[in-house]
């Protein structure tokens, strides 16, 4: 059924790419543009040079962060996806009820501020804080532990339970689209649960697994505030560079390129999840 | 016809099931016989896919016992039992070519790669479509996803085969064409089927024996011909062939022969001598309205026949059949139906107002209200 009809539907569309355009495309290319500038003091230059990607590419400290970085994310990407896969399985097994509480509280969160969730990080991971006194109290360690304190592991470890909502809700839904009938024609042709499961759910939830992973990864790598806040002086990561040349240094040209550079690999990124993402035959399209 | 003497493949002895204070099946008691097409026909809440899915194991009866060569197997897993099926949607997997499908019970089994290829390309080869098993199910037509279905479910020999309504989503000429598929396939390979469809036609054209199954329960089981001819109760009369009911109560029954007092008067007819049926007893005279001839009021009738003096009321022109509805003069509350070949009736028959339909009294039958 078409709602618009005649002139009203190109002129739609229309409206629509002109809305995408002025929204994602334009600042992408006027940061694009900014990248090859350079900066006098606090005036930009707008001449064309290649200062600033010469920069970034022989300046070891960038080089080494960015590394450690793609590392951290990828690290992060792969995590969260492997916790949140069993999740998904087991709430997409629930019925009635009990699903919708469970998808209910996974979802919960994301209407919480991401930066009170933070706070509330710090509370826990503190040296001081609610995670070491349970260690403390359990026996397991004896003195309060540095391990999960103002470093990357907390950044680590706090972005995995941040990002866990978008690796489960992607891989809940291409599981939902597994028609039941398959499991069943499976389980009539022998094969048993685990058999199933590795040859009919995980392949055919292909697409949901490279969703949660690119998702988790593209958020982790342009988090700046949760490294900032939780990372201390050693949890540097690219995105506090990024940010740090657009608030501290005032080297927008500078940061731009830092930018480009992390889009670049981002783009890298989502065209292998898309291309893992594919399932042969065309299904779940 | 010689009835075959069959063992006796898989029972359900008084199994049902319920969902809460629903019961979707009563207590039913079936026998599959080894190598028979055993279709159950039924409308849509009746039971019948719930008989195939209790015994491809998808779901657990609530009472009774299913068993395989006279041994209980309600605790076998599906994946243990030596069925396959063929789902109504196909359930093919997606992401796997049409041989990959087919060789997937048998590679799951942990059988030797030459031996599945082998085996693959026979089944692939029974339902010529070895020339496209590189092709994912996204790319076939509905006639060759339900051919993969099907080689598929008979690629690991199974004991038996349940078919739930494969057909359904097929076109008419299609169908047609898989039903004697079907039919000529399990001939060659000479396995059970157990085919589930709302289809009577599909029914007769297929089944060695249709079960007929109406809210949860088992209405009759038999040989088509026998289900046409002598329906066993007034919903297979109804339900099995077009039928013509005229109610009344058993005056007497004589050897296989009941005479009930009706509206259209005395009318003689067959009966199960084992059926029970008393004086009395509220019950159906059964006639098909291609038993039924019409003749103009001179005409002779034959011996041992009934007559009724009737008017057209209308008549459809169906081909080479005439499809005439019948208003009895003695009752004209009574509607009857008759199917005549179109070359039979002379149109001067048509065009006599009194007229009498007749047919024969073995060509009526009893059935219990």
């Amino acid at each position: 059924m078409t709602v618009l009809s005649g002139l009203a539907r190109p002129t739609a569309s229309l409206a629509v790419y002109a809305v995408l355009s002025v929204l994602i495309v334009v600042p992408f290319l006027s940061f694009l543009a900014m990248s090859f500038f350079s900066v006098d003091g606090v005036t930009i230059v707008r001449t064309p040079t290649m200062v600033n990607f010469h920069r970034a590419f022989t300046d070891p400290v960038m080089m080494t962060v960015f590394g450690r970085t793609v590392l951290l994310c990828v690290g992060i990407a792969l995590v969260t996806t492997l916790i949140a896969y069993p999740v998904a399985v087991f709430i997409n097994g629930l019925q009635g009820g009990a699903r919708y509480v469970l998808l209910t509280l996974v979802t919960a969160p994301l209407i919480l501020s991401y930066v009170m969730k933070i706070y509330a990080f710090r509370s826990i991971l503190g040296g001081n804080g609610l995670l070491n006194r349970m260690l403390l109290a359990t026996g397991l360690i004896d003195t309060p532990s540095n391990f999960f304190v103002f470093n990357l592991n907390a950044v680590f470890l706090v972005l995995v339970v941040l990002l866990a909502p978008f690796a489960i809700l992607p891989i809940l839904l291409s599981l939902e689209k597994i028609p039941a009938s398959l499991s069943e024609a499976a389980a009539d042709l022998s094969a048993g649960r685990w058999t199933t499961f590795r040859t009919v759910t995980l392949p055919l939830s292909r697409p949901g697994i490279a969703t949660a992973v690119s998702f988790t990864f593209i958020m982790a790598m342009g988090d700046f505030v949760t490294p900032q806040m939780v990372g201390g002086p050693n949890g540097f990561t690219f995105g506090r560079i990024i940010y740090s040349q657009f608030g501290l240094a005032f080297n927008w040209p500078f940061g731009a390129a830092l930018g480009v550079l992390m889009a670049a690999v981002i783009v890298v990124v989502l065209a292998l999840a898309m291309r893992l993402g594919r399932i042969p035959g065309g299904a779940g399209r | 016809m010689i009835a075959a003497v069959r063992n006796r493949l898989v029972d359900l002895r008084a199994v049902g099931k319920s969902y809460g204070n629903a019961q979707v099946l009563v207590n039913v008691d079936l026998t599959i016989e080894d190598g028979e097409f055993l279709v159950i026909l039924g409308p849509s809440g009746s039971g019948k896919t719930t008989i195939l899915r209790l015994i491809g194991g998808f779901i657990a009866p609530s009472n009774g016992e299913i068993c395989l060569d006279g041994k209980i197997i309600n605790d076998l897993p599906i994946n243990r039992r030596p069925f396959n099926t063929v789902f109504q949607d196909y359930a093919l997997f997606p992401h796997m070519t049409v041989r990959g499908n087919v060789a997937y019970g048998l590679s799951v089994r942990g059988m030797p790669k030459a031996e599945i290829a082998a085996r693959s390309d026979k089944v692939l080869d029974l339902v010529s479509l070895r020339h496209l098993d590189d092709r994912y199910p996204a790319q076939l037509s509905g006639g060759q996803r339900q051919r993969v279905a099907l080689a598929r479910a008979i690629v690991c020999e199974p004991r038996l085969v349940l078919l739930d309504e494969p057909l359904a989503a097929l076109d008419v000429n299609l169908r047609r064409q898989m039903q004697h598929f079907l039919k000529e396939v399990q001939r060659e390979i000479r396995t059970t089927f157990l085919f589930i469809t709302h289809d009577q036609e599909e029914a007769i054209t297929m089944a060695d024996r249709i079960c007929v199954m109406d809210h949860g329960k088992i209405m009759q089981i038999g040989a088509p011909r026998d289900l046409y001819d002598r329906p066993g109760n007034a919903h297979v009369a109804r339900f099995f062939g077009d039928n013509n009911l005229i109610e009344g109560h058993i005056l007497s029954v004589v050897e296989g022969r009941a005479t009930l007092e009706t509206p259209l008067g005395q009318l003689e007819a067959r009966c199960d001598p084992s059926a029970g049926l008393t004086p009395g007893d509220m019950a159906f005279v059964t006639v098909r309205p291609e038993k039924i001839r019409i003749l103009a009021s001179g005409t002779q009738c034959p011996e041992d026949c009934v007559a009724v003096t009737v008017t057209i009321t209308r008549k459809e022109f169906a081909g080479p059949l005439m499809h005439l509805h019948l208003r009895p003069d003695a009752a004209p509350s009574v509607e009857l139906s008759a199917k005549q070949l179109s070359d039979d009736l002379a149109g001067a028959v048509l065009a006599v107002s009194d007229l009498r339909a007749c047919w024969r009294v073995s060509d009526a039958w009893v059935v219990r209200k």
